[in-house]
């Protein structure tokens, strides 16, 4: 008998005339491990809340079909037994707790099922012991970091014990070291205890091992595949990639590896699988040369273009920069790279003035910062934060990029043609009339980096730009920025993502506990296992893959 | 600083918040009958005193918070000197023309005075109550409907967030361009830019974190359990007594000795 029973189901957003899922039919036996996978705004998330009834009882939606669970209808399930029955967590660290400590946060949901004073303690005390936040009980969780939140959130859950976890985007808003340790958690969730396990996530070359099955919504919201995650990826893979659904690196690498003729035994889906099919098929590995391939192509000195000499910051009494010197040329694709709290975001705020540095200065085009006025300094440098909407000043599309020209007195017929031109470059030509705040996330980004090239600046900050952003929309922004950079632009991103740095960067730095630990090539950069192993890095799987596609390349197949 | 102070284990920090509540509203109504500048200064200093000794608040960290407040209790001098109702007969000496009648001028710091209890009561309780005490509080033995007071705690949450939030914002807009406001109008303008996002983040918030607790099989009715129940305690008895002693000696002190 199956535990979930998705029947016929299909919703509709209100205002919307086309369905987000269209006759879903699936069923969920217990104790299995599902993935859900789809386009972005595809409806993973609304077929998730569907399990438990968050939709359509908390939403204003149109439903048809049912779902049931233990042959109960969920809507006939009151919230309290469907706490029991199904535990989400969410995206978004910051939105899912509503009490002010650790110990309050898992209560809560014990208190709402009603368990007696000493059920309660030995449940906190088990599933924070679980998590590992034993020793942050009485925290306060706005202390806590975001892969601590999320870890929180997973221990409310346990503590009440459903026979289903739903996990929507759980890493999202992760670093890397963190979505490593929320992985592992998971798995050892799944190892442990019997239940089901429906899981919604983008990065996926680090979860295939403990799926059991994957469901794929196209962009019409109908059911597109059900199958496990191998048979998916190996049949379904062209129609994937049409849809816009992200499939695993190693899958792609494997893919285009097939494409120059090899005939994979099975398709790979782990490091591990692709070295022992690679042995099966008889392959030469590729040799210590091929592995330590550089792509130097240095030599041609050009000019610096903003110079960090010896900076030092401190906050209250926590030294962040120290004696930091950096220097970046003309037309370097820069990624700033290092563990949270080395001080990355401290030294962007400076480049772009918003700080001062204690000792030390900084040189644009030869000038000294402190010589410079703030205009003249933005009419060099664009800077990008985080989120989108809070650089957003105007009531539509066409204004926000109209702004900085308005600013310094151009009348609208001679802004008009350069903000048609943006509004063309980062497609954004139908929103133009729409107010900035309607767009999607997608949207949304584009229009902030666009905003910071009205002056045809020099120099383009981002700050951790592709943080939160699906597969999709990291795509379009990274070609934007490498459009932008053939056009002999320097640019400057602070990240998380490797694989980002290793496919775009042309050059890196490394900040640690304050100082410049590494400046140079990327490739020469992810060659030093102690550096990376000190900062707590892996290397990207793009980087580890390189050189078995060149073998493959150099002595064929 | 505020957290440290709430969750300090003293004297006050265990005292009932709906207790301290209750003192609160018979400190306005007593301070309503009083009219001498005598009566609101004991009282004052003695508030000050038993935050300091039983709340463990510095007296330092008190003066810096009571500065502000001083200086409005001053324009309540000055208005009463200035401008009274009706001008006291026994002028005690003028400034730049204006005769100063003693009346006035005891009028002025009687109400002064008064602004400060009612300031310094507030601290006693901001300074001595965690939010969340006050919540359960307030559920358990006020009946307030757990809908309310959970829904407030999650709000509360919020306040840090926003305020990094509009930090952010600001630097934001600095960047592109945006000064600081001259004019009250384009201080207008700018306080609607800053809205704008945080309401869009603010509407956002409240929505998910609203589907997070339903989904903790939280329906906002009384039918739920409580890990930490806040009782009524010997600490609440000898603050009632000690606190109607006080107001008792003051009334007496106020109306044999005094008149």
């Amino acid at each position: 008998m199956s535990q979930i029973k998705i029947d016929d189901l299909t919703v509709r957003y209100p205002f919307q005339n086309a369905d987000i899922l269209t006759n879903i039919n699936v069923d969920i036996e217990k104790g299995e491990n599902i993935l859900i996978l789809g386009p972005s705004g595809g409806g993973k998330s609304t077929l998730a809340f569907t399990l438990n009834g968050l939709i359509p009882n908390s939403f204003d939606v149109e439903t048809s079909g049912r779902v049931l669970i233990d042959k109960q209808p969920v809507t006939d399930i009151g919230l309290r037994e469907m706490s029991q029955q199904i535990g989400i967590l969410f995206q978004d660290p910051e939105t899912q707790f509503c009490m002010e400590t650790v110990e309050e946060e898992v209560l809560f949901g014990l208190e709402n099922l009603q368990y007696s004073k000493k059920d309660m303690e030995k449940r906190m005390l088990d599933s924070l012991t679980f998590v590992g936040l034993q020793n942050w009980r009485s925290s306060r969780i706005h202390e806590l970091s975001g892969g601590m939140k999320q870890k929180l959130g997973i221990a409310c859950i346990l503590a009440m014990d459903p026979d289903v976890l739903i996990l929507d985007e759980p890493t999202a808003n992760l670093d890397p070291a963190s979505t490593t340790e929320m992985f592992a958690l998971f798995e050892r969730i799944s190892r442990q205890f019997n239940k089901t396990i429906i899981l919604i996530e983008h990065k996926l070359d680090q979860v295939l091992s403990t799926i059991d099955r994957v469901l794929v919504l196209n962009r019409h919201g109908k059911l597109m595949a059900d199958a496990t995650p191998r048979a998916v990826f190996e049949n379904d893979y062209d129609q994937l990639t049409k849809e816009g659904v992200w499939v695993p690196q190693l899958v792609q690498y494997a893919k285009q590896l097939e494409k120059k003729g090899i005939k994979w035994p099975a398709m790979p889906l782990t490091f591990t699988e692709w070295q022992q099919a690679w042995q099966a098929l008889g392959l030469p590995e590729p040799t210590e040369e091929e592995r330590h391939l550089t792509e130097e192509e240095e030599g041609v000195s050009r000019e610096p273009i903003l110079q960090i000499n010896n900076v030092s910051f401190s906050y209250k009494n926590r030294t962040v920069l120290e004696e930091v010197k950096l220097s970046v040329q003309k037309g370097d694709f820069l990624a700033i790279v290092g563990p949270n709290g080395a001080g990355k975001s401290t030294l962007s705020q400076m480049l772009i003035g918003l700080l001062q540095p204690e000792h030390g200065e900084i040189v644009i085009d030869g000038v000294s910062y402190e010589k410079l006025r703030s205009e003249a300094l933005m009419r060099q440098i664009g800077f990008v934060f985080q989120n989108p909407e809070h650089q957003f000043i105007a009531d539509s599309v066409e204004e926000e990029l109209a702004y900085g020209f308005k600013v310094q007195g151009w009348k609208e017929a001679d802004w008009k043609p350069y903000v048609n031109e943006l509004l063309d470059t980062f497609q954004l030509t139908e929103q133009a009339a729409q107010n900035p705040f309607s767009l999607s996330q997608g949207q949304k980004r584009r229009l902030s980096v666009a905003t910071m090239l009205t002056n045809d600046q020099e120099i383009l900050i981002l700050d951790e730009p592709t943080f939160g952003q699906d597969q999709e929309n990291t795509e379009a922004l990274m070609a934007l920025l490498k459009d932008w950079h053939a056009r002999g632009k320097t640019i400057i991103m602070i990240t998380h993502d490797m694989d980002l740095v290793y496919q775009y960067a042309d050059h890196v730095a490394l900040l640690q506990s304050g100082k410049v630990a590494y400046h140079g090539h990327p490739s020469i950069f992810f060659q030093r296992s102690h550096l990376l192993k000190k900062a707590s890095i892996q290397r990207p799987l793009s980087y580890e893959l390189q050189p078995w596609v060149h073998a493959v390349q150099k002595v064929g197949v | 600083m505020l957290d440290e102070y709430q969750r300090k284990q003293r004297f006050l920090q265990q005292v009932n918040p709906t207790l301290k509540l209750i003192s609160i509203l018979l400190v306005i109504v007593f301070m309503i009958m009083v009219f001498d500048p005598w009566t609101p200064l004991v009282l004052l200093l003695i508030t000050l005193s038993v935050l300091s000794v039983f709340g463990g608040v510095s007296v330092r960290f008190l003066m810096l918070v009571l500065l502000p407040f001083s200086l409005f209790a001053f324009s309540f001098v000055w208005i009463n000197v200035v401008f009274p109702d009706e001008r006291g007969e026994t002028v005690l000496f003028s400034i730049a023309g204006l005769p100063v009648a003693k009346e006035n001028l005891l009028t002025g710091i009687s109400l002064g005075l008064r602004s400060l209890v009612f300031a310094s009561w507030s601290l006693l309780f901001i300074l001595t109550t965690e939010p969340s005490k006050l919540m359960l509080s307030l559920i358990q033995n006020c009946k307030l409907p757990p809908r309310f007071g959970y829904g407030m705690m999650a709000a509360y949450r919020f306040l840090p967030l926003f305020r990094k939030e509009l930090q952010q914002i600001r630097a934001a807009h600095r960047i592109r361009g945006l000064g600081e406001p001259r004019s009250l109008k384009e201080k207008l303008r700018q306080t609607k830019r800053y809205m704008i996002p945080l309401m869009a983040s603010a509407i956002r918030k409240s929505e998910r974190v609203a589907v997070a607790m339903e989904s903790k099989g939280f329906d906002g009715s009384r039918e739920r359990s409580f890990y930490r129940v806040v009782p009524w305690t010997k600490f609440d008895l000898i603050f009632s007594v000690g606190f109607l002693t006080l107001l008792g000696t003051l009334l007496f002190v106020r109306n044999h000795l005094l008149v």
